[in-house]
């Protein structure tokens, strides 16, 4: 079970303490806010990111470095779900091809991944803004790719995202 | 130690840092270089002993291998890592990184 409450209830928290009520989020702020050290380094294509914590010192979210700012971003953003939501010590290592069928990954891991997932589209286009920035817009329809293009840049986020987002909120006409 | 979970962490732990020492270093070389008592070294290989993360540390520094080499196969969470190349090219990304984080925090020399 996807814990959505609790989801939505820390991305809410965590958006009002740091006072952030226009979009693009501050995702590296936001990090930052919660004792994180956020640290680029590039690595090869199919890893995003890692979660590095041990008693007594900060956690390290780590991102590779050679990806798209708006993939980094989502890193950044997958990787605190994590660190506020699931691990309590050690080394987490995300990678960008999650093999969801393979044997050896439990439930539990999917099951966070996808709470991560859903942390990261919450907190980097929260549906507040969403509903702002459309009332004032007007409706976008799902094929409208410009208007999607054109959003998903002012979240710093892919336009795969947004349209995703998006539909997932119903604020799109089909 | 009473808790069962802590014992055979720290068992398993002490196994793994006796069998990538033993042909390379001995327990006094690997005390010595590691900046610890060979009584200690003696009783972290036997799991007797908890250690600071810091020891961690200079123990595979000692050894020359990644921390993360030492306590990859202890972390249930190394489960899902796809597969043991990945996970060793990874282990060197994380460490660079974690290097990298650490420099940043530090107040200039």
């Amino acid at each position: 079970m996807i814990r959505r409450k609790l989801i939505s209830d820390t991305v809410t928290s965590l958006l009002n303490a740091a006072g952030i009520t226009h979009p693009a989020v501050d995702i590296k702020r936001l990090a930052q806010t919660q004792g994180a050290i956020v640290v680029e380094e590039p690595h090869d294509e199919q890893t995003s990111g890692f979660l590095f914590r041990t008693a007594g010192s900060p956690p390290v979210i780590g991102v590779n470095a050679n990806h798209p700012p708006s993939r980094k971003r989502f890193t950044i953003a997958h990787e605190l779900a994590h660190l506020l939501l699931h691990i309590k010590s050690g080394v987490h290592v995300d990678y960008a091809i999650v093999k969801m069928r393979d044997s050896r990954a439990s439930e539990g891991t999917d099951e966070e991944e996808m709470e991560a997932n859903r942390f990261a589209a919450e907190v980097l286009m929260p549906r507040g803004f969403l509903e702002a920035d459309l009332a004032a817009h007007g409706p976008i329809f799902a094929d409208d790719e410009k208007a999607i293009a054109s959003l998903a840049k002012k979240y710093g986020v892919s336009p795969q995202a947004m349209a995703i987002r998006l539909s997932s909120l119903n604020l799109v006409w089909m | 130690m009473r808790d069962p979970a802590q014992q055979t962490f720290y068992k398993a732990l002490g196994a793994r840092i006796r069998e990538i020492r033993a042909g390379r270093l001995s327990q006094e070389q690997l005390a010595e270089a590691a900046n610890l008592s060979r009584t200690s070294i003696v009783n972290i290989e036997s799991g007797r002993q908890k250690l600071l993360v810091y020891n961690l540390f200079q123990i595979s520094k000692a050894l020359d291998i990644l921390p993360s080499q030492l306590l990859a196969p202890l972390q249930p969470s190394s489960s899902d890592i796809p597969d043991i190349d990945a996970a060793s090219d990874a282990a060197a990304w994380v460490q660079r990184s974690v290097k990298k984080a650490i420099q940043s925090q530090s107040p200039p020399p």
